[in-house]
């Protein structure tokens, strides 16, 4: 299986400064995700990785060779496109084969893998069939398939599930984890959804703006984010922050999780409830302290909570604070 | 409401049908005839003096044979030839940021701009001082880029509207850019080429003046300029030159009905795109 | 598994395109392979001889005739003799001889001599002679310039005369005051048609008159009262009832051909036509002119062989022995014979096959009253002027006093024009300045940017330049180097007497443009051809289109139908309607006076008409292309805008108005720009259904002036020079539209 490094790559388009500088270094076997908001550079990383795009700057290592002068097909990888990006006129059979037919392989082999990574996939049935007649699911499907036809030590995914419906995407979630499981392959995920990232990830990579802001276990980003950036950005419902003034560091700015607060009378805070959604196993009530907005958790709602005076109670202990200015994580 | 709609509608289709095939019928009827003659004395396309003998004189009695398949062959040859410039082109455009890109596309809108004597009056000269008179392989380069703006705007259009993730995705299954290209791209490139193609054949077939400069001995003349030449200011034999305008414009009109639609939207997604 | 129609195409397709390359190389190179033998090296065991001409069709038969005997005679020697009609005679031949190729020997009327002389596209033929045996030859059948001998005639003649049809009249009228008179009384059809168009037909009235148009040293003679008195004549009698309202050389001919009128003025290469036609006619001169009592004069000139000035040393020989065959008695008496030309030489002239020729005997008689034929190039500017104010006269936009002075005054100008060799002067200096600074500056850019080359082969991007630069090189050769030619000679005095060796003279030109009398109304004609055009195409494009996005029957077939006029070749179309609009036969006159009772329209000869014939034409050719932009324009409008557009209560106008046209604007837009400079640009529909600007030039649009002035006048430099100032004319304009339509973008 395949490590890769990744150093001090720089990428420009032009006048825009896409990449800045990211090194990380991703194990053999590891499951590592690129998440990040749109514009962050994770899909223009991924595609360095693979050779589609030269870095202005810097050095990719696969297996601690230098790769980053490599054409992609030289790299040993595969990869899933975010649009599948199937040959429309070739069957999902030839689909899966072309690589394999590529490397000259005798079609006896191409077949039985072939069958092989469609029972796995359960497209056994469509492979006489053109993309034009598939689903989205079943066209994904394909995509992932020929990703793997080829047993490669490293698979890169491009934001695989975003083009499909919210019930399919987590299924598929659950389908692409297991197939890291059987196969062992190095995998790099890109994607913007942090839910995604989080499930699937051995460890997640941050971006923002073409820097890498982190680079640890979801648990990890989650517990101790290294900026304000990161603590905002993982977590559903998102972080709240409020000035360090409230908690006598007025330097700083204080990020507290949700379910970090609760409505108690002995709360040190006070607060106005403006909304309180039910989200059927819990309710999430916004309110506001001192034009402050805040959200929070609570398994019961207020009655007769809106603009209610109330009190919330914060757990000292899971308090983030992070630097007015540079937003970086303080003690 | 709607009745009177359809009927107007009837009407104006119908009334321009008729404007548009008149000339036809005209000359269908002048082929018909065989004392030389350019008048109709009445109506009917086909009279009772009307017979198939100027076809016939055609194939048997000029070179209209000869000029027919030097037309067929040098149209072929030039739409191959073009084609394959256009496409490999239109792609290298469509794909790759080259320097000059840009300019190049700029230089080919500009083409259009030119009046065709700009170019004739040079060919002309040119021509005489190269001694390139006289030969297919003059014809071939010329005609080949006089179609060739249109041709790579139409397939760089076309190749524009192909996600380039397909053939990343071969690239990273294991081909080259060019084995991509002619795996992947080519293949499903098929209506886009097929229309282009028939566009510059028809160009070819129908193309006059460079023709006229460049070809002298008779038995090279493409349908074109053997047409004219049964033309004379003082004699010409209409009844011959319709029965080859109609032939001549078949094949023109057939491929017509048939491009027509992509033709269209080929200018159109064009010329939306910028 | 389904294999459908379709991925069977798909299938054929692949395998198409997969062998692609291979194909048009197989294609390329093995048509190539024969052309590269055709040249010259056709069968090594003949000499090859090419002999181009224009005789017409009863000839024809007489030559091929002659040349089977000559091969017969002569083993070893093969003949290739082709048709061109006059003007592609001259034209081809100096393409083809300025680079020394070209036939061997061409034949054609002495008027040729003159350009082709000053060229140096033909030889002097004393080498190619029996010196002495030229006594036989009538002296005008022997073409001398400056002594030398450049063209050896076999027929003297090409002389027009009265034709008459002797079943329709007994007898020809003597002098005008009987033709009037006669023509009166006739009530069998037309009394006499001649060729209208061409001044030709026209001059020898001058004669009559007592006036010479043009005297021995090529000065035009055109501002006197012979000339006045002659187009007055003219006119009375087109204005006669006995007379057609328009007649070109077809209509005159069909209608004599035809029974359908007495008499015609035409010329003795006719007499084969009409002898094969079966008409019993005989000739006379053109009746003397009652007021001065003075015969007309028609010019007479020879037709003969002319020799290229390159001939290979090898066949010298035979092209000699070929000249003296086809001059000989025996085949100058076989053409007497058979299409009644009258021999240059004289020993032909007194044998039975002529003497009991009544044709010809009458023809002789002719010739008694003619006038040698000048051979002097500015011959050309004379008749180009006389026939702009001929037909100006004779569609009524003019009177003769006017129509002389003016025809005169414009000979004078284009013969000095013709003639001026500009020098090259300070302005040379300037012109050469800028050219080599923009050499500099490109010499600078290559420099400054020579890491293209090492990005060419080694970059990124490698294969993306292999892919482009066969198309590019193939555009920079056809495309770029002929258009910096066409700059570089706009600068110079490129025209005929300069052809072989010419200079830059400097920014002159452009000048001459600006300077040029019908400059500006030819300008305005083309804006308003343009405009005009525009309108109608996409006026009827739209209507069209309109009708058919919604629910019709048979929608496919009227878009068929109404494609048609767009996919027939151009030049078919240009050339059909010109026969449609004929005067006298054409089926729209036909419509007119049938169907609609109203009075034929002189479409070709008059300048308003004209105009409006190939505004038609036009018209018809270009609608389609406007049509289907347009539907595919309304096809791309989503259905949901005019639903909402209903709900919020509009009519089908507002509905036009908010959503059709500014959804179609942005489709439709570019396609007008690039209609509109196509028609700009359109030489082929102007030049052909107006016949090169006729009446009078009246129709020219600056395309076709362009090629007027190139072509029939040899101002190369000055065409060259009004093709730039077009190109730049179109430049602005589309710069300006993309200027406009950027801002508007910027503001929705």
């Amino acid at each position: 299986m395949a490590s890769v490094q990744c150093s001090h790559i720089n990428k420009d388009f032009g006048q825009h400064h896409i990449l800045k500088d990211i090194s990380l270094d991703i194990k053999s076997g590891e499951f590592l995700v690129l998440v990040g908001p749109s514009g962050c550079g994770k899909s223009t990383l991924l595609r360095t990785i693979a050779g589609l795009e030269s870095p202005t700057q810097g050095d990719v290592l696969i297996d601690g060779k230098s790769v980053v002068h490599l054409q992609p097909r030289q790299r040993g990888l595969s990869m899933v496109f975010q649009n599948y990006a199937l040959y429309p006129h070739l069957s999902v059979h030839q689909n899966l084969g072309f690589g394999l037919n590529l490397q000259g392989l005798p079609q006896v082999e191409i077949n039985s893998r072939v069958k092989e990574v469609a029972e796995l996939l359960q497209i056994q049935h469509l492979l006489d069939r053109r993309p034009k007649d598939l689903s989205g699911g079943q066209r994904q499907r394909v995509a992932v398939g020929r990703a793997l036809v080829r047993k490669t030590d490293l698979i890169l995914f491009d934001e695989p599930l975003s083009n499909l419906d919210a019930a399919l995407r987590s299924q598929m979630r659950f389908e692409i984890k297991k197939l890291h499981q059987i196969t062992g392959s190095t995998i790099i995920y890109v994607t913007h959804d942090q839910v995604e990232a989080t499930t699937l990830g051995d460890r997640i990579a941050v971006l923002n703006q073409g820097v890498l802001e982190q680079i640890a276990t979801p648990c990890q980003i989650y517990s101790y984010p290294n900026n304000r950036f990161v603590a905002s950005f993982i977590g559903t419902p998102e972080i709240n922050f409020l000035p360090g003034k409230f908690f006598g560091r007025p330097e700083a700015e204080v990020g507290i999780r949700p379910e970090a607060i609760c409505a108690k009378e002995d709360g040190q805070l006070e607060a106005v409830v403006e909304m309180q959604e039910y989200l059927g196993s819990h309710y999430l009530i916004h309110a506001r302290i001192n034009g402050f907005a805040l959200r929070f958790i609570s398994e019961h709602c207020i009655p007769e909570g809106n603009n209610r005076q109330i009190k919330l109670k914060v757990d000292m202990a899971k308090l983030h604070f992070f630097d007015k200015a540079t937003g970086a994580r303080i003690s | 409401m709607k009745k009177l709609k359809l009927i107007v509608s009837l009407i104006i289709l119908t009334f321009f049908s008729l404007f548009a095939l008149f000339p036809i019928g005209y000359i269908f009827a002048v082929s018909f005839k065989n004392n030389n003659s350019f008048q109709l004395s009445s109506f009917q396309i086909w009279t009772d003096s009307s017979s198939f003998d100027n076809y016939i004189k055609l194939f048997t009695e000029t070179q209209f044979p000869t000029w027919l398949i030097n037309s067929l062959v040098v149209s072929t040859s030039v739409t191959l030839f073009g084609i394959t410039l256009a496409a490999f082109a239109a792609y290298a455009l469509s794909r790759f940021p080259l320097r000059g890109g840009p300019t190049f596309l700029l230089v080919l809108l500009s083409t259009q701009m030119l009046p065709a004597t700009m170019l004739l009056l040079p060919f002309y000269l040119l021509l005489s001082k190269f001694g390139l008179a006289n030969h297919y392989l003059g014809l071939l380069i010329i005609y080949s880029s006089t179609a060739l703006p249109f041709c790579i705007w139409q397939l760089k259009a076309w190749f524009d509207s192909i996600p380039k993730s397909l053939e990343e995705a071969a690239q990273v299954d294991g081909s080259t850019r060019l084995q991509a290209f002619f795996k992947v791209i080519l293949p499903i490139s098929g209506p886009a080429l097929a229309v282009t193609s028939l566009f510059q054949f028809m160009t070819a077939w129908s193309e006059y003046a460079i023709a006229a400069i460049i070809l002298q001995d008779s038995e090279l003349f493409t349908l074109p300029v053997g047409l004219k030449s049964f033309q004379a200011s003082l004699a010409t034999e209409w009844g011959l030159y319709a029965a080859a305008a109609v032939l001549v414009s078949i094949p023109a009109v057939l491929l017509f009905t048939l491009l027509s639609k992509a033709l269209i939207s080929g200018l159109t997604m064009g010329s939306v795109k910028g | 598994m389904k294999t459908d129609s379709f991925s069977i195409k798909l299938i054929i397709r692949n395998k198409i395109n997969s062998s692609f390359k291979i194909m048009a190389l197989v294609l390329f190179f093995s048509f190539l392979y024969p052309q590269l033998s055709l040249a010259d090296a056709k069968d090594k065991n003949f000499i090859h001889i090419k002999l181009w001409h224009q005789l017409m069709y009863a000839h024809r038969t007489v030559q091929a005739q002659a040349i089977a005997n000559f091969e017969k005679l002569n083993p070893g020697i093969k003949i290739e003799s082709v048709y061109k009609e006059t003007e592609d005679l001259r034209s081809s031949y100096q393409a083809a001889a300025l680079v020394g190729g070209g036939p061997e020997l061409i034949y054609g009327p002495s008027d040729q001599v003159g350009p082709l002389q000053i060229m140096g596209l033909i030889a002097p033929m004393q080498d190619y002679l029996d010196l002495t045996g030229l006594n036989d030859f009538d002296p005008l059948s022997i073409i001398k310039v400056q002594d030398q001998i450049y063209m050896l005639g076999d027929t003297v003649g090409n002389h027009i005369s009265l034709i008459y049809n002797k079943k329709l009249i007994s007898a020809p009228p003597q002098n005008t005051k009987e033709m009037f008179e006669q023509g009166a009384k006739y009530k069998n059809g037309f009394y006499i048609v001649w060729p209208m168009q061409e001044p030709y037909f026209f001059v020898p009235w001058i004669a009559g008159f007592g006036g010479q148009f043009i005297t021995a040293m090529a000065e035009p003679q055109l501002d006197q009262p012979a000339v006045t008195q002659a187009l007055a004549l003219v006119k009375k009698l087109k204005e006669s009832s006995f007379v057609p309202k328009e007649a070109d050389y077809e209509t005159a001919n069909a209608l004599f051909k035809e029974g359908k009128a007495a008499m015609i003025i035409n010329g003795d290469w006719s007499w084969g036509d009409y002898q094969k036609a079966g008409i019993d006619f005989s000739i006379a001169r053109l009746p003397m002119i009652s007021e001065t009592k003075l015969w007309p004069s028609p010019l007479v000139a020879t037709k003969g062989y002319s020799v290229n000035a390159s001939i290979k040393p090898e066949k010298r020989e035979a092209v000699k022995k070929l000249l003296e065959y086809l001059t000989s008695a025996e085949v100058q008496a076989l053409y007497s014979k058979e299409v009644s030309t009258m021999p240059a030489r004289l020993s032909v002239r007194l044998t039975p096959t002529v003497t009991e020729n009544e044709l010809l005997q009458k023809s002789a008689d002719i010739l008694l009253v003619g006038t040698p034929m000048p051979i002097f190039p500015e011959l050309r500017a004379v008749w180009d002027s006389l026939r702009a104010q001929y037909q100006s006269v004779l569609g009524g936009s003019s009177d003769p006093v006017t129509a002389a002075k003016m025809a005169q005054s414009e000979a004078l100008r284009q013969i000095k024009v013709m003639n001026e060799i500009r020098q090259p002067d300070e302005q040379a200096y300037v012109v050469k300045g800028l050219i080599l600074l923009f050499a500099l500056f490109l010499i600078y850019k290559l420099i400054k940017e020579r890491g293209i080359f090492k990005e060419i082969i080694f970059g990124e991007y490698r294969l993306g330049y292999a892919f482009l630069i066969p198309a590019a090189l193939v555009v920079t050769l056809v495309i770029v180097f002929p258009f910096f030619y066409n700059i570089f000679i706009s600068f110079s005095n490129l025209s005929l007497k300069t052809f072989q060796d010419w200079s830059i003279t400097g920014f002159h030109n452009y000048f001459d443009i600006f300077k040029e009398p019908q400059f500006f109304s030819v300008f305005l004609k083309t804006l308003l051809w343009t405009f005009l055009n525009l309108f109608f195409h996409v006026s009827i494009g739209l209507v069209l289109a309109l009708v058919l996005d919604d629910l019709i029957p048979f929608k496919g077939l009227w878009r068929t139908l109404l494609i048609i006029p767009w996919a027939v070749p151009q030049y078919i179309s240009a050339l059909t309607w010109r026969g449609m609009f004929n005067q006298e036969f054409g089926p729209i006159n036909q419509i007119l006076t049938e169907f609609m009772h109203m009075s034929p329209v002189e479409w070709l000869s008059r300048p308003f008409e004209a105009f409006s014939a190939c505004l038609l034409t036009n018209v018809w050719l270009g609608f389609p292309f406007m049509m289907m932009v347009t539907l595919g324009g309304l096809q791309g409008i989503p259905k949901e805008l005019y639903e909402a557009a209903r709900v919020d209560g509009g009519n089908a106008l507002h509905r036009f108005r908010y959503v059709t046209w500014p959804l179609l604007q942005p489709v439709l837009m570019p396609s007008i720009v690039l209609g509109g400079i196509w028609t700009f640009n359109n030489l082929n529909v102007v030049w052909l259904v107006s016949n090169a600007g006729e009446p009078a030039d009246s129709t020219h649009i600056l395309v076709s002036y362009v090629y007027k002035s190139a072509f029939n006048l040899y101002r190369y430099g000055f065409s060259a020079a009004l093709s730039v100032v077009i190109f730049l004319m179109l430049l602005l304009a589309t710069l300006f539209y993309f200027k406009i339509s950027k801002s508007e973008k910027g503001n929705p």
